[in-house]
């Protein structure tokens, strides 16, 4: 309900005379349509809808003087009237349906003043400052901070992606203007082939934005000998996965480095060390990376690690896996030496502290015991971690003693549970 | 470079740490010595200097910071005035106005109100309303501030009096080393400068200080201590509780920029813009109230440089909107490194 | 106890008020060129007030204190200083400051120009005091550094009856006192402090008997008898000038007028009691009857200084009205030898703004 009042409209003008109404209650009105016409000290003058609506309530009779702040009279603006109110008989109305919904849309536009004003942005000025300088238009992005406080991630997450409020908002309504970036993009390139950039896409985006805009990664490389490995492998004649020998040797050297096996609260001020292992394993999928967990690994033996995690990679490729196989790990996995790899730097899976990447075992000339040159199985790793809750010392202790354990797999056996 | 460099004696400690070629001898100095040092370096060098007030001569003031001058430089240059504040401002003026660089202590700051209208009337006005026909090239030296258990009207911090004062320049050591080089400098100034000295730092540590003459140049602040997340801004007493709380908030992964501002008026634009402009968060401590103090033209000038910079709110960890409380309540109006912690703490998790 | 006072500090005088020598040690000291300097400087100055309340009322000019009454205690100090001596006015002291420096040039910052307070070149003419009494300890100080600097300068300032409230009265003349400064606090005690009369500004019968709590010499005399204040200014200067220390001088005066063009006398006091001291008291007319007893009159020449003074000022106000615009700058640029950086700022966006460029 939009009131209409009696402004100043000369100088220091304290009242006004109403004359003459050119709209009676029930009316229409169109937006800068006159309504009334008043009489101050210095002019006659008419006085114009602020809004498109129905003229609502009439209070003040004609002739009557009124001081300056009076409410001569209420419109229900359109786009708030319910679409009972508004027969289209009632009045002579010469636009077609689809001109009249324009109409409608371009008043909501203009923000009258009944109606709350631009929606608030709630971002500090160094945000917008980045904002301005990506050339993101900071109305766009979507907050993810307190208070829904747009952050520098987010405006720098927008601006790699041309994230969705814009590309949303366009589809769900048409008559909004697109963002400028948008509409180039398909003005320019209408060859060009577009992915709906929606769904599970969206979410590895957003995560891996999160994790690389708040985490000081740090990436530590190492090599393993895996020669023994293989073979007490194949000398179990068992249907067990290098990848399972793994898990079980991370669970092993995260019992003993428990602070790659936590996460930091920044909000407390404090880093939590957790209490079980749950380990993460990175699952490439034609959907897209999912992570299903191996829930308290480290109570698990070899066999029981591979047989899950055979399972959850095959729900996985199936797309089964249910919200809770894909929640709380503390550590993951990125087993990439099977699709081939020798090194990386990986995102780390937010809030987690650390992730280990495994490279591609082959076979190297290495320098043996007697300086001779022998061929053994060689494999990569790296190790991701975040820098502000540990340091290298300790990322390379970690590493060491994972490296110490398969190297010598038969050393995992002392801590068999 | 001004002429420390020609002299080749000083540098200054900046924030990579110091790059000091001392061709001179250096003492292990209180800040109040440093003060002395000072007087008695700018009374030789410069035979119309005269330092006066009450109980500077026979006595050497009363914390000792003209201690041994009248002995060494006679009556005639360092005096005793009557207990007459207005007296002493106005006199001083009166002198700097026909040739003399009057230096004259106010005991206590809290004591300098008499004299407030000297300063306003005349010692702020006078190059202005002659057309620069008069000048005032005086220093006004006044212990200010709280934390030392004196009595009433003894601790008073009003800094912003004076820096609201259009005229007249407002310095304020935080150390041995910058106490006689911004005095000397003061001396030096063609303006009327109002020099205050923390009383509580007067003998609470030693520093080096160089022998002989050097300056610091007023309306330079300067960079205690470099980080990256937060900007710390101080003077004179705060600045060992600024420094404390940095290095707590250090042991915290926070690390600040910590700027000592040194002169009040006018602020060291460059340096506080630069710093907040890296961290894009600021906290301003100073013992004077809230209302009305410099902490607020702080945040103007930080808000005219750098607004875009910036993370969060600018904190600012200040007095209250009291008087300096009774001595036993005191600490409690005192800004603490915890405190000042807590501020850092705000900005960083805005 | 306080006629004591009053017979300690009488009046003194050396011509009466029929232009009569009451003492004639000093009949050898006024010959007719110096009878005729003090006439002419007299008559110069209440018609120069006269103009200037003029040019007010037409608009010319700003609020102006005018002084006419007084001309003789102003004229009469001034010729007494030494070229090299300080002068500390106040803002009723145009008089003395225009006989002392040779200029009209105070004349401007009743027009609200700057340049009325710098001094003619070489003079020592501190710009008038506004707040009361403030200038004192300023005097007090100038005149310890000429003393540091065993100068034979002497400092005089001026104050009114009110000013003896203050407590920078006090604290000026209790400096002065204490270290024998070199100066000379003039009084002219014309009665009123805007409308607040002498008896109700204090409760002593004079102002030169507070000489006495200082352990300063102190002289009460005719404000009126240009002679008296003549000789009278120039003993107590004579006296800085040797080591003697300060003195205090109240010269009974009368201002005959307003407070400032912005004042209405007759609220509160009869001015038909005023115009009759003025009839009997005038110190223009009681010079002329004195020149006239001791043969220095000369209707024609009496006569040719009317002219001579009226084309004077004619020119003061000529030069005033045809000053340069007021530079916008000035009020920037002498804050400090060298601009701040805010004043340099803020001068800058000003400037930009009245270019237009903003």
């Amino acid at each position: 309900m939009v009131e209409i009042k009696l402004h100043d409209i000369g100088e220091g003008m304290t009242e006004g005379e109403v004359l003459t109404y050119l709209k009676k209650e029930g009316d229409h009105v169109e937006q800068d349509e006159p309504i009334v016409e008043l009489q101050t000290d210095k002019m006659v003058t008419e006085l114009t809808a602020p809004v498109t609506g129905t003229i609502k309530d009439i209070f003040i009779a004609e002739g009557t003087t009124i001081s300056v702040g009076t409410t001569i009279l209420t419109i229900e603006a359109a786009d708030t009237a319910p679409k009972t109110e508004h027969p289209a008989g009632e009045q002579p109305n010469h636009r077609m349906p689809a001109s009249h919904r324009a109409d409608r849309q371009s008043s909501a536009k203009q923000k009258p003043i009944h109606v709350s004003g631009p929606k608030r942005i709630i971002a500090a000025p160094y945000t917008r400052k980045v904002a301005r300088e990506l050339g993101v238009d900071i109305e766009l992005v979507e907050g993810t901070g307190k208070n829904g406080r747009v952050t520098v991630e987010d405006v720098q997450m927008f601006a790699r992606t041309g994230e969705s409020a814009a590309a949303t908002m366009a589809a769900e309504d048409a008559t909004k203007p697109a963002p400028a970036k948008e509409k180039q993009t398909s003005d320019d390139k209408i060859d060009e082939a577009i992915i709906p950039f929606t769904g599970r896409r969206r979410q590895i985006a957003k995560k891996m934005a999160q994790s690389i805009y708040t985490i000081p990664h740090v990436h530590h490389m190492e090599e393993m000998d895996m020669t023994e490995l293989l073979e007490i492998r194949k000398d179990l004649q068992a249907d067990v996965s290098v990848a399972a020998f793994f898990v079980k040797a991370l669970t092993i050297a995260l019992q003993d480095y428990p602070i790659f096996n936590a996460q930091l609260d920044e909000e407390k001020e404090v880093i939590r060390l957790a209490k079980n292992v749950h380990i993460g394993i990175a699952a490439d999928t034609e959907e897209g990376l999912i992570v299903p967990v191996i829930q308290h690994a480290d109570q698990k033996s070899i066999l029981a690690i591979h047989k899950e995690m055979k399972e959850l990679m095959a729900k996985a490729r199936e797309n089964q896996l249910t919200p809770k196989e894909i929640t709380g790990s503390t550590f993951t996995v990125s087993n990439v030496g099977p699709m081939g790899s020798i090194g990386a730097t990986p995102i780390i899976n937010y809030p987690e502290v650390g992730l280990m990447a495994f490279h591609k075992t082959k076979k190297m000339p290495v320098v043996g015991d007697n300086d001779t040159i022998v061929i053994r199985s060689m494999m990569n790793v790296t190790f991701t971690f975040d820098h502000r809750v540990a340091d290298g010392g300790k990322a390379i202790a970690f590493t060491n003693r994972l490296k110490a354990l398969l190297e010598v797999p038969q050393s995992m056996l002392i801590e068999l549970v | 470079m001004d002429d420390r460099t020609a002299k080749g004696s000083v540098y200054e400690f900046s924030a990579g740490g110091y790059v000091m070629v001392m061709h001179t001898k250096t003492h292990q100095l209180t800040p109040v010595q440093a003060i002395t040092d000072a007087l008695r370096t700018m009374l030789e060098e410069r035979e119309n200097v005269v330092v006066f007030g009450e109980d500077v001569g026979k006595n050497g003031g009363v914390f000792r910071a003209t201690d041994g001058l009248q002995a060494t430089f006679g009556e005639k240059r360092v005096f005793d005035t009557p207990l007459s504040e207005s007296g002493i401002v106005g006199t001083a003026i009166g002198m700097a106005m026909n040739g003399l660089l009057p230096v004259a202590e106010i005991q206590f700051m809290g004591f300098i109100y008499p004299a407030y209208d000297q300063i306003m009337t005349h010692a702020t006005r006078m190059r202005y309303r002659s057309k620069g026909a008069f000048t005032v090239p005086m220093v006004i030296r006044t212990p200010y501030g709280a934390g030392v258990r004196a009595p009433e009207i003894h601790s008073d911090s009003m800094e912003a009096l004076f820096t609201h004062m259009p005229g007249i320049k407002v310095v304020c050591p935080s150390n041995p080393y910058e106490a006689k080089g911004l005095l000397i400098a003061a001396i030096e100034d063609p303006d009327p400068v109002l020099f205050l000295e923390p009383l509580r730092l007067y003998r609470a540590f030693r520093g080096e200080v160089p022998e002989g003459k050097y300056d610091i140049e007023l309306g330079k602040g300067t960079l205690l201590q470099e980080g990256a997340d937060v900007t710390i801004i101080a003077w004179g007493a705060m600045v060992p509780v600024v420094k404390e709380a940095a290095e707590q908030a250090e042991k915290n992964g926070i690390t600040s920029d910590v700027i000592d501002l040194r002169t009040l008026y006018p602020l060291d634009k460059d340096i506080i813009s630069e710093s907040v402009q890296k961290t894009g968060r600021c906290v301003v401590v100073h013992e004077a109230p809230a209302a009305g103090g410099l902490g607020n033209d702080i945040v103007s000038l930080i808000n005219d440089t750098s607004f875009l910079y910036m993370k969060a709110p600018v904190e600012r960890v200040t007095g209250a909107d009291i008087h300096v409380p009774f001595w036993a309540l005191e600490d409690h109006n005192l800004p603490t490194p915890e405190r000042v912690m807590a501020a850092i703490r705000s900005v960083i998790h805005f | 106890m306080v006629q004591d006072m009053k017979r300690a500090f009488p009046v003194i005088r050396i011509m009466d008020q029929n232009g009569k020598m009451t003492d004639d040690a000093y009949t050898d000291q006024i010959d007719k060129d110096f009878a005729r300097t003090c006439y002419r400087q007299l008559v110069c100055m209440r018609a120069f007030d006269r103009k200037v309340i003029n040019l007010q009322r037409q608009g010319r000019i700003g609020t102006y204190p005018g002084f006419e009454g007084q001309e003789a205690a102003q004229v009469g100090s001034a010729l007494a200083l030494r070229e090299d001596d300080w002068m500390f006015p106040t803002y009723r002291d145009h008089a003395a400051s225009i006989t002392f420096g040779k200029s009209y040039n105070i004349l401007s910052s009743w027009n609200g120009r700057l340049e009325g307070h710098v001094p003619p070149e070489g003079k020592y003419i501190v710009p008038p005091s506004v707040p009361i009494a403030t200038q004192l300890p300023l005097a007090a100080g100038a005149a310890m550094a000429n003393q540091y600097k065993e100068s034979t300068q002497a400092v005089l300032t001026y104050f009114g009856d009110g000013a003896t409230s203050e407590g920078d009265f006090h604290e000026g003349l209790n400096f002065a006192s204490v270290f024998q400064a070199p100066v000379v606090f003039f009084n002219q005690n014309n009665q009123y402090a805007i409308s607040v009369p002498i008896w109700k500004q204090m409760h002593s019968e004079t102002i030169a008997q507070k000489s006495l709590a200082y352990g300063i010499p102190g002289i009460r005399i005719d404000g009126n008898d240009i002679f008296v204040v003549y000789f009278e200014t120039k003993k107590a200067l004579q006296r800085a000038r040797s080591g003697g220390g300060p003195t205090l001088i109240e010269a009974v005066t009368w201002r005959y007028g307003a407070h400032t063009t912005a004042d209405d006398p007759t609220k509160y006091r009869d001015q038909k009691v005023e115009n009759e001291k003025r009839r009997r008291h005038d110190p223009i007319t009681r010079l002329a009857l004195f020149m006239k007893e001791y043969g220095y009159w000369d209707d024609t020449w009496a006569k040719a200084l009317e002219e001579e003074v009226k084309a004077e000022i004619d020119e003061a106000v000529k030069d005033l009205e045809s000053m340069p615009p007021a530079n916008v700058s000035d009020m920037y640029d002498y804050m400090f030898e060298e601009p701040t950086w805010t004043i340099e700022q803020q001068k800058e966006a000003y400037m930009n703004f009245l270019r237009g460029d903003m």
